[in-house]
């Protein structure tokens, strides 16, 4: 074999291993959903495959009556825009809580840094079951927070803290925070700091100073920390299960449902690509219209 | 801008009488108790109204502390630091009639060269066609008006360099800080860039204050240089002083090659080298007769000659040519080794071999009597 040959094999072998995991644990079972999404509906769970079927997606937007016919039915995409609407109020006050705290973290001395990126992630190390669970002791009708405003005689009946949208949002915030933190303290944290003490010495006082050279310069890191509140919290299981009480359905709680108790799973795969196409759709949207910005921040 | 009426006129007259700057017995301490670190040492200079005024230092010495505390970025622990006679003391950089231009540039990366020269007039809340016109002059200063609309990321080092420099001009300020600004620039650049810096400060009439650890830099811009070693300014002076009359050991060495001679005193300004050899200085001795002394002599200043009686005498040890001029070390009777620059003229070729027996002599004027530096 010739030299050139031998450094073709080479890297195949070396980008093999990663080619494989993708193809075996991405791109195959993503085809898989897709096929599953246009089969018929096993009723007693599972699926026909050697039936052909659009049923999933029509009955994203359709109700089928007794006779047959069609009937507009808009209570998936409700759950769909309510799913939509919580991870964005997630994500906008994960950035407003999220947004002092790394700048806080940044401004810090290092050997506090270590001490206090630590304590950010340390919610990680309890399984996020047991941190819902919390929040449900927190917030209950005779939980600790309303019992503590009752004793303190600022309410005299319980606030309905849990079992709402207020609980959805609470818990998706407190679960997700981190990763707006992270990456905003990462690119505060790169800011040189003369360019601080450059915008002092041209007249700009600390609020001009943080809104015109601290805020763009951390821009890429805020894209970063929104991204990775909305979509996680836009795809969110236990959270919207647990606080939300079966009444404040998200979509990811309508996909584990067709593949649970409704055993519909080509209708499950169907919301599932749809929910992937919308995500990707408005990342590449907001990507193309703001790709000349992004690449200005350094 | 200015209001008509007597009392402004007598005010900027009396403005003109004020120091530029004036730091006065300035201290300044890093950390506390034994990690304490005392950057500035009872520190006092007064800096003249359009001055070029250079603090000399090795790093480390504590002139860009002594910077950061005229800008304002540090606060002093002791003492006090006026501007035009007003003291600033406790005030933030932002409030300060005073700009910097910082080692590295700073320049903001998100904004483009236009941008960065007109933030500080947009911070002071100048008028829309103000900032406009002033922006347009700056560039056309500095000689980047086609470049305007770049970022800071597609101009060069010393294209940067410039728009850092029209950046803290723009606003006008009454003094102009200067952090080693030459050092990232190659030396061809970099002396185009003292040339360019110097006719700034003449055309603007603006105080510059540059901090440089580059001795040959003070001594081509500077008005007067002061220098600075551990904290301390040891000798204040126009550069033929700093050059010609050090003070201490210190400042000898620093700036420039020179000769040091330990010496005995004997007379009032005369001096013992060795047994019977004798050199006077147009300067007073230090100590008493009898003491020990410190002679510092610029190798240019020494003039070599054939061997005569009376005259000093050693003997040639090695000559290097430099080009320009030719270097001749030569060696005492007690082994003390001097150096003596001769410049190169091919229709005086005056010339000594290793091994020869020359006489020197030199000139009282340029025998500097040195103290030794406090410790």
């Amino acid at each position: 074999m010739n030299r050139a040959g031998k450094q073709t094999l080479f890297r195949i072998l070396l980008i093999g291993p990663a080619l494989l995991a993708i193809t075996v644990f991405m791109i195959v079972p993503l085809l898989l959903m897709a096929y599953i999404s246009f089969r018929g509906r096993d009723y007693s769970g599972g699926v026909l495959w050697d039936q052909f079927s659009a049923e999933a997606y029509i009955r994203l937007f359709f109700e089928r009556e007794l006779d047959g016919s069609l009937a507009l039915n808009l209570n998936y995409m409700f759950i769909i825009l309510r799913s939509v609407w919580l991870s964005f109020l997630t994500m906008v006050i994960s950035l407003a809580v999220g947004l002092p705290v790394a700048m806080f973290m940044a401004t810090r001395d290092a050997k506090w840094k270590a001490v206090l990126v630590f304590m950010v992630t340390l919610p990680f190390w309890t399984n996020l079951l047991v941190r819902n669970y919390a929040w449900i002791l927190l917030l209950r009708d005779h939980g600790t927070i309303n019992s503590t405003l009752m004793w303190l005689g600022i309410i005299s009946e319980p606030l309905p803290l849990l079992h709402n949208s207020f609980a959805v949002a609470v818990g998706l915030t407190y679960s997700f925070l981190p990763f707006m933190v992270l990456p905003i303290y990462a690119s505060l944290e790169k800011i040189d700091l003369r360019l601080v003490e450059a915008s002092f010495d041209l007249y700009a006082n600390r609020w001009q100073t943080m809104r015109r050279v601290i805020l763009p310069l951390a821009y890429p890191g805020i894209v970063a920390g929104c991204v990775l509140v909305f979509v996680p919290a836009l795809g969110s299981y236990i959270t919207p299960e647990l606080l939300g009480g079966g009444k404040t359905l998200m979509i990811g709680n309508l996909i584990g449902f067709q593949f649970g108790a409704a055993r519909n799973w080509p209708f499950g795969a169907a919301l599932g690509l749809f929910l992937l196409t919308l995500v990707l759709t408005s990342l590449w949207l907001y990507a193309r219209r703001y790709r000349g910005e992004l690449e200005g921040g350094q | 801008m200015t209001t008509s009426g007597p009392s402004s006129a007598q005010e900027s007259a009396l403005q003109q009488d004020c120091s530029a700057v004036a730091v006065r017995s300035v201290s300044k301490v890093f950390g506390a108790g034994a990690h304490a670190f005392r950057a500035l040492d009872d520190v006092s200079v007064e800096i003249r109204q359009n001055e070029f005024f250079t603090l000399l230092g090795p790093s480390g010495c504590g002139k860009t502390t002594l910077l950061r505390l005229i800008a304002g970025f540090e606060q002093p622990t002791l003492g006090e630091v006026l501007l035009d006679g007003e003291d600033f003391s406790g005030k933030p950089p932002y409030q300060r009639p005073v700009n910097t231009v910082f080692q590295n540039y700073a320049l903001f990366p998100h904004m483009t060269v236009a941008q960065n020269i007109s933030f500080g007039l947009e911070m002071l809340g100048r008028p829309k066609d103000r900032i406009k016109s002033v922006t347009e002059d700056m560039l056309r200063l500095v000689q980047l008006e086609a470049m305007a609309d770049r970022r800071i990321t597609q101009i060069s080092g010393g294209q940067q360099q410039r728009v850092a420099l029209a950046r803290a001009l723009a606003p006008q300020p009454k003094v102009l800080l200067l952090d080693e600004p030459l050092s990232a620039l190659d030396l061809q650049l970099r002396k185009e860039m003292q040339l360019e810096l110097k006719r700034l400060q003449t055309d603007t009439g603006i105080t510059f204050v540059f901090v440089t650890h580059d001795q040959d830099e003070a001594l081509t811009m500077s008005d007067r240089i002061a220098v600075m070693n551990r904290g301390e300014i040891l000798q204040i002076g126009t550069p033929r002083d700093i050059y010609n009359k050090p003070q201490h050991r210190f400042v000898a060495g620093f700036v420039g090659e020179i000769n040091l001679l330990p010496a005995k005193t004997t007379g009032v300004n005369e001096f013992a080298i060795a047994e019977g050899d004798c050199l006077r200085s147009s300067q007073a001795a230090l100590a008493p007769i009898g003491d020990d002394a410190l002679l510092a002599i610029r190798p240019e200043c020494i003039a070599l000659s054939a061997p005569t009686d009376g005259s000093l005498a050693g003997v040639v040890s090695n000559v290097v040519y430099h080009g320009t001029d030719t270097i001749f070390h030569f060696k005492l009777e007690n082994g003390q080794e001097l150096r003596a620059r001769s410049q190169n003229n091919a229709a005086r070729s005056q010339t000594f071999a290793a091994g020869d027996r020359i006489g020197w002599s030199v000139d009282p004027a340029s025998v500097s009597v040195l103290a030794d530096d406090p410790s």
